[in-house]
């Protein structure tokens, strides 16, 4: 039988509550002795107090969950305590005391998928909302949970197995039983292919959505860069002046549009400067406005050169409460950071930004780069013979035997071949606790 | 009472390989047959070989199976099916001269002092687990320490035509009762098939100045590497095609074929289809190829290859008078379909002896195969294991990167048999390395390991191997570029502007070998002893350089799956100890007891799931 364990299941640091996990056959009996008490009914909390010795050391909330109902399909125990990072110490130590073991990352997540509560998808999922931190990325993870992508895979699957099935077909028959038609495959194949690189595409969309978007806001000096980063915010974490070069350093901060996290930085303003301090806040703000996901460049009143704009980049034409009636041009955006006006303009233009090439609710993106790997690999080789077939280059042992290794990089996502290695990399990135 | 090391019950292909390898091996061997003059005998198609089943003939002569020395013995053509398609996917066929073909494989049995005993086995005798050998007809006992069982379509035969039902284990030869109970009551889990085979025609009934004449390759390649003095003939077969009025009598009649009215329990093969079956699911196809194949040389029996049936005989007669070529056909005996009892494979080990009694193997159509290479293939692995198993030697198993063999053993053993089991191309996954030509590359250590072949046999070999890695190396010479432009400019590709190696050049895809013939001096490299190969050396030499990357990509590729191949199962494993695995897969592992996860991976209906648990629990084992 496999050992009981214990971890910490909130984050290590100072909260209002942190909760201590225990799992496994011995996990009520060590709970019990854990704090003298003898009732834990199934699925009740309990106010319970923790002893070490003789002497209480908290006052907690004890969960008891029966398997198979539970999350890792064992006995389950959760311990709300108070969150202190030595209180949960001494809780954890204690219950090593009394016989459990510290779990390793993923462990209980491992033991999930061992009690046939999980598939492999359904496990990576797992780790990927541990670290989510928006509300699509949590529905994305629940459609992978629901085997959303699962069945878009299964639906590849199908065909690319219809296509091969015909190839491998004609390497059972001998010339004079039929003809070859592979053009008749093309639609198939052309299917396949979108249909892959539409997941590849979703796969930098995933991550979108679980690393954030940065969004960087820079310009000239004294622009109003950090009037403007104050104001999306809210808040007044940049400090502003009418001085030029006021921003020195970056300055990030995270919220939120739409569901999707948005890491908004504030640079220094760009120009000429003698001052060494200032030099390397510009080289950072080049640098970092080079990366980012969405640029909104600031000009104060007026655009001194209407370049052409990259797609992740937006004009924005700050202070514009300063211009005069008749100034103001279409197509360009205005807003007054100070004065709170266009503000919403720039909120949803960021939004546009972000859902114009995919639309966000309805498709299935993957998120990790274990699946990304596989579906590019599948898209290499389906893609391989597909150019085959068009140039007339036709070998039906080549075109099966790409098609076939397609079949597998599929078959690997959805766990059909999951050698032990992918098994254990995928818990082995999970967090201690999960 | 008679006592042997290996007893062998049944005088078909898979019965001669088992028993003649047995004894070759040193043991005390006996082969049981119901018929001694029926020995060998090719009861359906007048040929060996085809698609994927030719390398399987080709790997059983490195083997020391006796299939394709017999071929090349007996064969009155010669041909490498597949040539549309790239020289990895060959595949040799012979058409051949049955009663040649049988006279040869009996005179051999008769040569090599087999003892033959003529009887019917009525009975199994063992004793708790193990074998103890066998009873016949007359009540005699026959004491074995190993018995192979090779009954093929004997076990409670019965033959259809149209409603006609005759118990026979082949025509004009009575079943075999009996073994399938003593089977069945030792815990042998049982099913019925069905096959069947087409009408024989009366030649001088036939017009054949309207049949289309199809002859051999003008140069022939050997079976067997051990055949000496190669004098291949190349006799004609014939063409015709059904006509839109067959189609509408069998249409018509459908519902006297035991097929369709249900008469038939056993189910039918989905390749090697019944007629009635391919005008049936091909109702867009509006005429089907068949084949007139002479029985032997000269016959007056010919094989109406493509027309496998079980319907009334009247039917078959008018159907086929509706094509030209046959207004006039008379039948010496119509097509006939046979059910017949066969064992669940999923109950043998991959050395091909039963999990349940110890020292007893199954082989041939006895395991639900059709096909006289199949059977004759297991029939030699189960007559190796039984002989090195008495002789506490390792056994043979073959892997799927191996050989075909290995393929069909590994799929006999993991799949859910619904239908007879046939070989095919597609069934094995690293087809590329499987080559017609390579199987001495493939198996020639192993061989000699086990000693399968004489000595003088096994130089040959050597001698095919080095004569290959020469052939290969006269190709990474340069010639001249104006010879090389001339080629390309032949085939309609691009010419180069700079010399390259003729192997380079053998990597384009429209580039044969047979087209740099005139400037290489490839062929040059094959000593006399060899030279009737010398053909197939070339298509060798030519896959090694066309698909070298693609042989590199799949050799990685067994490397990965090597690796799950390795993760051993105990033989004292319960599946049904295993939580959170649904019981259906439970009872299904159980039932199979795979011996690594490789094999569990590729039972029929388990799932993905079910693999990461038990591979979670062999890892806490």
């Amino acid at each position: 039988m496999l050992e009981t364990i214990v971890a910490p299941a909130t984050p290590y640091g100072e909260s209002s509550i942190g909760v201590i996990r225990i799992s496994g056959l011995r996990a009520l009996e060590i709970v019990k002795t854990l704090t003298k008490a003898k009732v834990f009914k199934n699925r009740y909390a309990h106010y319970r107090k923790v002893y070490l010795d003789n002497d209480i050391i908290d006052d907690v909330i004890v969960t008891f969950y029966k398997s198979p109902n539970t999350y890792t399909g064992e006995d389950l125990v959760e311990i709300s305590c108070h969150g202190s990072v030595t209180i949960i110490k001494t809780i954890v130590n204690e219950l090593i005391n009394l016989g459990c073991l510290m779990a390793e990352p993923g462990e209980f997540t491992k033991r999930a998928f061992i009690n046939g509560k999980l598939d492999l998808l359904q496990a990576e999922s797992i780790t990927s909302i541990i670290k989510s931190k928006s509300d699509i990325n949590l529905k994305n993870q629940q459609k992978i949970l629901s085997g959303q992508l699962s069945s878009k895979l299964l639906i590849i699957k199908q065909k690319l197995l219809d296509v091969l099935s015909y190839f491998e077909h004609h390497l059972d028959i001998d010339e004079f039983d039929g003809d070859l038609e592979p053009e008749n495959y093309l639609d198939s194949l052309n299917f396949i292919q979108s249909e892959l690189k539409n997941l590849m595409d979703s796969f930098s969309m995933g991550k979108l959505y679980n690393d954030g978007l940065h969004v960087v806001i820079c310009g000239k000096p004294n622009v109003g860069k950090s009037t403007l980063f104050n104001r999306m915010l809210n808040s007044d974490i940049a400090i502003t002046s009418s001085e030029p070069g006021t921003t020195r350093d970056i300055i990030n901060a995270e919220l939120n549009i739409n569901g999707i996290p948005i890491k908004l930085f504030d640079t220094a303003g760009i120009r000429n400067s003698d001052n060494i301090v200032e030099k390397i806040g510009i080289d950072k703000a080049k640098k970092l406005s080079k990366t980012a996901d969405l640029k909104l460049n600031i000009y104060d009143k007026k655009i001194d050169k209407d370049d052409d704009l990259n797609k992740n980049e937006i004009n924005i034409i700050n202070k514009c409460d300063e211009l005069s009636e008749g100034r103001y041009k279409d197509k360009l955006l205005y807003c007054s950071a100070k004065n709170n006006v266009g503000i919403d303009l720039i909120f949803d233009i960021i939004k546009k930004k972000l859902t114009s090439s995919k639309s966000t609710d309805s498709a299935t993106f993957i998120t990790s780069s274990r699946q990304q790997l596989n579906i590019k690999d599948a898209y290499h080789k389906t893609g391989v013979a597909l150019e085959n077939i068009i140039n007339n280059n036709i070998n039906i042992e080549i075109l099966s035997f790409e098609l076939r290794e397609a079949l597998d990089s599929i078959d690997l996502i959805l766990g059909k071949t999951t050698p032990d290695d992918i098994i254990n990399n995928i818990f082995n990135h999970m967090c201690v606790g999960k | 009472m008679k006592s042997y090391d290996v007893v062998v019950c049944g005088g078909g292909h898979a019965g001669v390989e088992a028993s003649l390898i047995s004894l070759k091996l040193g043991c005390k061997t006996a082969l049981i047959t119901m018929n001694k003059r029926a020995i060998g005998r090719m009861s359906c198609n007048p040929a060996i070989g085809g698609l994927s089943k030719g390398q399987i003939v080709k790997e059983m002569d490195i083997l020391g199976g006796m299939m394709g020395v017999a071929t090349d013995f007996s064969a009155i053509q010669f041909k490498i099916l597949n040539q549309s398609k790239g020289k990895s996917v060959w595949s040799p066929r012979a058409q051949v001269d049955k009663r040649i073909y049988e006279s040869f494989v009996l005179n051999n049995i008769v040569a090599s002092n087999l003892e033959v005993i003529e009887g019917e086995v009525v009975n199994i005798i063992h004793k708790n687990e193990n074998i103890k050998g066998v009873v016949l007809r007359d009540g005699s006992k026959i004491k074995a320490k190993s018995v192979i069982l090779t009954c093929g379509t004997f076990l409670n035969g019965l033959i259809h035509i149209g409603q006609r039902k005759i118990r026979a284990g082949r025509m004009g030869e009575s079943a075999a009762d009996g073994i399938t109970e003593s089977l069945v009551k030792m815990g042998f889990k049982s099913g019925r098939l069905k096959t069947g085979t087409p009408p024989r025609i009366n030649k001088n009934s036939i017009d054949w100045n309207s049949a289309k004449k199809v002859y051999g390759d003008k140069i022939a390649i050997p079976f067997s590497y051990r055949t000496k003095n190669f004098e291949p003939a190349n006799h004609p077969c014939h063409s015709i095609y059904t006509t839109s009025e067959l189609k509408k009598i069998i249409e018509d009649n459908l519902n006297l074929s035991p097929m369709f009215s249900g008469d038939v329990n056993g189910v039918g093969p989905r390749y090697c289809p019944s007629i009635e079956d391919k005008i049936f699911k091909f109702k867009h196809h509006e005429k089907h190829n068949l084949f007139l194949e002479p029985e032997w040389k000269n016959s007056d029996q010919i094989y109406l290859n493509g027309f496998s049936t079980s319907l009334p005989e009247k039917i078959q007669l008018k159907a086929l008078r509706s094509i030209p070529v046959l207004k006039k056909v008379e039948f010496l005996r119509p097509g006939y379909a046979i059910e017949y009892d066969f064992f669940m494979p999923a109950q043998l080990k991959s050395t091909l002896e039963s999990k349940k009694i110890n020292n007893l193997y199954f082989a041939g159509q006895i395991n639900g195969t059709s096909g006289y290479e199949e059977a004759a293939a297991q029939g030699l692995i189960a007559g190796i294991n039984a002989a090195n198993k008495t002789k506490n030697k390792k056994p043979l198993i073959l892997k799927r990167d191996q050989a075909y063999i290995g393929v069909m053993i590994d799929d006999l053993i993991t799949k859910d048999t619904l239908e007879p089991y046939r070989m095919f191309t597609s069934r094995a996954e690293y087809r590329i390395l499987l080559r017609f030509s390579n199987c001495h590359n493939r198996l020639n250590e192993i061989s000699k390991k086990l000693g399968l072949l004489s000595s003088d046999e096994f130089k040959t070999i050597d001698l095919i191997i080095k004569t290959l890695s020469k052939m290969r190396a006269s190709l990474n010479t340069k010639t001249s570029l104006e010879k090389i432009n001339n080629i390309l400019k032949s085939k309609d590709d691009k010419t180069t502007d700079q010399t390259i190696p003729l192997s380079l050049l053998l990597k384009r895809p429209k580039i044969n070998i047979e087209d740099l013939e005139v400037i290489t001096k490839a062929k040059d490299v094959v000593p006399s002893k060899i030279k009737h190969i010398t053909r197939e050396l070339m298509i060798e030499t030519e896959a090694q350089i066309k698909y070298e990357g693609y042989i590199k990509r799949q050799i990685e590729h067994v490397k990965k799956m090597k690796k799950q191949e390795h993760v051993k199962i105990p033989s004292d494993f319960n599946f049904k100890d295993m939580s959170s695995i649904s019981n259906e897969s439970k009872e299904k592992l159980d039932f199979i007891k795979p011996e690594n996860l490789g094999q569990a991976m590729r039972i029929s209906g388990i799932k993905p799931s079910d693999i990461s648990i038990l591979s979670v629990y062999l890892l806490k084992r």
